[in-house]
């Protein structure tokens, strides 16, 4: 989800923190390797049979 | 080898598991049931029934049918008072028309009536007592392999050896002392082959856990084993183990059969009387009938003979119509006459032990063929084999008895005629069924319980099995002691450079997260706590105190775009900070609410050296680079907070102390008020930062950990002369209390933004964009939230933290921290109190001692309200 600019009414922004979709289905995520590299990645992943499509360093941003 | 049971001693032989033992020394009832407290002897004798559960040195609801005898292990039955042979509970059976299934939903429909029962119920209720601080040692451990198997009967040992054979690395997981699964007991399957166990235990690439289970099957093939005593330190490990394939061989499990009486000491599952019989030399009884289906109970029979128990006859199940006896097994009743014995052995259908496969997925499915639910799809990266895969299963339909009243469910007590009614009140779908009744829900999990108590529903409903379905066993299954999830019970300790240096002196301390600090130090005639914390307060107001501050956060963050990321990141304005200056930083949520504080140094034109709060280094270091995802700018972000080493000397004297040991001019005409410079100082370089918290002139220093403690001893031997002190964190905290600095997370909270807080001053808006800008801006308006405020109160005493407020008579806010304030010599403190009392010389009511107490708002720092002192 893209992020409001920051002088984007208030009601983007209410929908932006709070009305976020719970997608069931394929969604773009934010991962961060804890115990390994630490380093941030990117995950396509359907959230209900939990399958990883393609996941990329946010520096290869797809989208 | 000899064990206690109910205190008194009992004997066992080598390989013996508890209930063997114990069943050879003549005990017949191990437990008494959940609900009507009616004796229950042995069963399946292997682990999957909840009848045999008793207490080990002193854990409870312990499957003593699969644990070896210890030398010197206490053993207690448990649900009985005042024994397994007497107890008085069982008169609960007398009132079973009292309780029904769902019984204190119908029964105890006024609050008033839960309340009169709920203590009667709780003490009768439940399974076990808890020691809370149990003997038992618990371990974790990481493990991977290539394949791992679980089961070690034949299926699970031919699939390591293939696996093994491949070259893979092998784990393979046994519930029991030894492999071989059916083959130790079913003699006529034939014996193990010696090569295969002999080759199996000396291949470097196989490792057999054995006394182990798996008690679930996680994402990305994360198995969860429990092993029992692994070794002599720890009595249970748990171990987290990635397989690149799981093979599932947990074989299948009898299940008893439906008929009166059928939970009779004396009733007992036909592989149970062979275990017994082939593992431990024990005959189950002396005279049995035998109940199963002709082509079932020859092999039984032939086995029984061969063990000198006498078969006085064979029956079909449908034959039987009740078991006969109080209490123990003394006949049977059949259609064709009534028989004597005390042993009646049931052949009952072999149920695919599928369970780990359902829960991590799989499907299940009934098959007419198998008479049996089976596997048919299975999770990615396992497989099953053997009986879990329904091989040689072939159960013939089996009879269930019309409404009569038999025990389907053992965990809970749970009969057929309860099955039947909680379908009649609307219950008819497995699901709902299973959660009014509780059938399959117990310790066993519906081991013993579901295909019976599915086979109930289909009949009621006129439905198919297939149709009706099954409930699916969630793990942990079987159970897991919560002390094994718990792990060890120390946990690692974080200690700053200067550790032993405060032991010396005499400290005592506090935990803060993994670190330990000094909350304060002994080295003081003063005897409370009180007069201690005062006198290291005393010493920096008057004199110096040096604190220890190594757990502070610090990254050293660089490059050509570092001032853009803290820019964004932080509210306030860091690109434009000149080199020599510190700032103090705030980090807020794209929401405005306040994350995290510290300061942001500039070293020079590349380099910044930013601080974080102790607990939230991790975080904010995972927040920074999260901003930098993405990006191609040039930072980057190191974390150095185990590198350096840090302390603060402040007070009025902290001037002469340190340029006893710097040639760094230290006058504020050339190091004011928030500067930075690196110095030398004793001859150990450092980072040195101006900035005083505690309302003082000081300096932070930072210096590489391994010179922090000589530093430390030098800073406090030149100060000497000047009357320098430690101090720890209870000193620190009155004496930032008394600059009504903030501290995040205990006076701010997940919902408190900088203009809340009073910190409107520490936010940029004219700045370009950066977290929580927009919203922000809105607060930065918003005259409708509450206010951080400081209140000095009128009466002696200090209220405690979390104090209501109380305006003309309403709750109106709270307290967050709260001192005696030598300074103003009365209680202060900080309040979250509405915008309308946010003003100077309001009075406020504070909660204290039972009552209220005025209190006077102040929107100033409660000493030195004018910043003069750590100017100087």
């Amino acid at each position: 989800m893209q992020t409001p600019a920051s002088d984007a009414p208030m009601a983007e922004w209410q929908r932006y923190r709070f009305n976020r979709t719970n997608v069931a289905g394929v969604q773009t995520e934010w991962w961060f390797h804890r115990s390994g590299c630490r380093q941030w990645l990117q995950a396509v992943r359907n959230t209900v049979s939990n399958e990883v499509l393609e996941s990329y360093l946010p520096g290869e941003l797809r989208r | 080898m000899k064990f206690q049971f109910q205190g008194k001693l009992v004997g066992a032989q080598p390989g013996d598991t508890i209930a063997a033992a114990l069943y050879r020394n003549g005990q017949r009832v191990f437990s008494r049931s959940f609900k009507y407290h009616r004796p229950r002897g042995l069963l399946c004798v292997s682990g999957n029934c909840p009848n045999c559960l008793m207490n080990v040195d002193g854990v409870p609801n312990v499957r003593t049918c699969i644990r070896p005898v210890r030398e010197g292990m206490k053993v207690k039955g448990q649900n009985a008072y005042p024994s397994l042979e007497t107890d008085f509970l069982s008169i609960a059976e007398r009132f079973d028309w009292l309780m029904p299934v769902g019984w204190y939903y119908k029964t105890l429909t006024h609050p008033a009536m839960w309340h009169a029962a709920e203590p009667m119920i709780r003490k009768v209720a439940g399974l076990g007592e808890i020691l809370p601080s149990g003997p038992t040692e618990y371990e974790h451990a990481w493990m991977h392999a290539d394949t791992v198997v679980i089961g070690g009967g034949w299926a699970g040992m031919q699939a390591a050896w293939s696996a093994a054979e491949r070259g893979e690395q092998v784990i393979l997981i046994d519930d029991q002392v030894a492999l071989g699964g059916q083959l130790r007991y079913r003699k006529r399957m034939g014996p193990i082959s010696d090569d295969v166990m002999a080759r199996m235990q000396a291949a470097k690439n196989v490792r057999i856990l054995q006394n182990s289970y798996c008690f679930g099957l996680y994402e990305g093939n994360l198995l969860g084993v429990l092993e029992r005593d692994p070794h002599a330190d720890a009595s249970e490990r748990l171990i987290h183990l990635r397989a690149g394939h799981t093979v599932v061989a947990t074989g299948a499990y009898e299940t008893p059969l439906l008929f009166l009486n059928n939970d009779l000491v004396g009733v007992m599952l036909s592989s149970g009387v062979l275990r017994l019989l082939h593992l431990y030399g024990v005959a189950a009884g002396q005279r049995a009938v035998i109940v199963g289906p002709s082509a079932e109970t020859a092999e039984v029979c032939a086995e029984l003979r061969g063990g000198d128990i006498e078969v006085v006859t064979v029956v079909e199940p449908d034959a039987v119509v009740r078991a006969i006896g109080s209490g123990k097994v003394n006949g049977i009743q059949t259609r064709t006459g009534d028989f004597s014995c005390d042993l009646i052995v049931v052949c009952g259908p072999r149920v695919p032990d599928s369970g780990v496969i359902a829960q991590a997925g799989g499907k299940i499915e009934w098959s007419d063929a198998h008479g049996a639910f089976v596997p048919t799809v299975l999770p990615p990266h396992a497989s099953a084999v053997g009986d879990a895969a329904g091989e040689a299963v072939a159960n013939p339909a089996v009879p269930l008895p019309a409404g009569k009243r038999a025990f389907v469910c053992l965990c809970s007590d749970v009969s057929s005629t309860d099955l039947c009614d909680a379908i009649a009140e609307g219950f008819d779908q497995i699901e709902t069924l299973k959660r009014y009744t509780t059938a399959t829900m117990g310790p066993c999990q519906g081991r013993m319980c579901q295909l019976s108590s599915i086979g109930i529903c289909a009949r009621e409903t006129s439905r198919s099995i297939g149709e009706t379905g099954m409930t699916t066993s969630r793990p942990p299954n079987p159970g897991v002691t919560l002390g094994a999830l718990a792990g060890p019970k120390h946990h690692p300790i974080r200690r700053t450079p200067m550790h032993y240096a405060h032991q010396n002196l005499g400290v005592v301390w506090m935990d803060m997260g993994d670190w330990q600090r000094p909350r304060y130090y002994t080295n003081h005639s003063a005897a409370s706590e009180t007069e201690r914390v005062l006198h290291e307060y005393r010493a920096v107001r008057e004199a110096a105190g040096l604190i220890d501050v190594s757990t502070l956060g610090k990254l050293d963050v660089r490059g050509a775009d570092s001032g853009k990321l803290l820019d964004l990141v932080y509210t306030h304005r860091f690109s434009e900070l000149r080199p020599g200056r510190v700032r103090y930083a705030l980090m807020c949520d794209p929401g405005g609410i306040i994350l995290d504080d510290g300061t942001i140094s500039r070293i020079n034109e590349d380099r910044y050296f930013v601080t974080t709060t102790s607990g939230n280094l991790d975080f904010v270091q995972q927040w920074l680079e999260w901003y930098l995802g993405g990006t191609n700018w040039d930072v980057h972000i190191t974390n150095v907070t185990a590198g350096y080493g840090a302390m603060n000397l402040a007070g009025p004297k902290s001037r002469d102390i340190l340029s006893k040991l710097t040639d760094c001019d230290l006058n504020s005409s050339n190091f004011s008020y928030m500067a930075c410079r690196e110095a030398s100082v004793n001859g150990i370089p450092a980072i040195l930062l101006r900035i005083g918290f505690v309302g003082e002139t000081g300096w932070e220093m930072h210096c590489p950990a391994e010179s922090a403690e000589e530093l430390w001893q030098a800073i406090l031997a030149a100060g000497y002369e000047f009357g320098v002190r430690p101090f720890g964190v209870e000193a620190q905290r009155l004496l930032r209390l008394e600059k009504r600095h903030v501290i995040v997370g205990v006076d701010t909270d997940a919902l408190t933004n900088p203009y809340d807080a009073d910190m409107g001053w520490a936010v940029k808006l004219d700045k370009n964009d950066f977290v929580g800008k927009a919203l922000l801006s809105h607060a930065a308006k918003d005259q409708s939230r509450e206010r951080l405020v400081g209140f000095v109160l009128q009466a002696p005493g200090v209220p405690e933290d979390g104090a209501a407020v109380v305006v003309n008579g309403q709750p109106a806010g709270r307290v967050t921290s709260s001192r005696y304030s030598p300074a103003q010599m009365a209680g202060v403190g900080l309040a979250w109190v509405k915008t309308s009392q946010a003003q100077e010389g309001t009075f406020i009511d504070v909660h204290m001692n039972g009552g209220l107490v005025k209190a006077k708002v102040t929107m100033r720092p409660f000493y030195d309200p004018e910043g003069v002192r750590l100017r100087q």
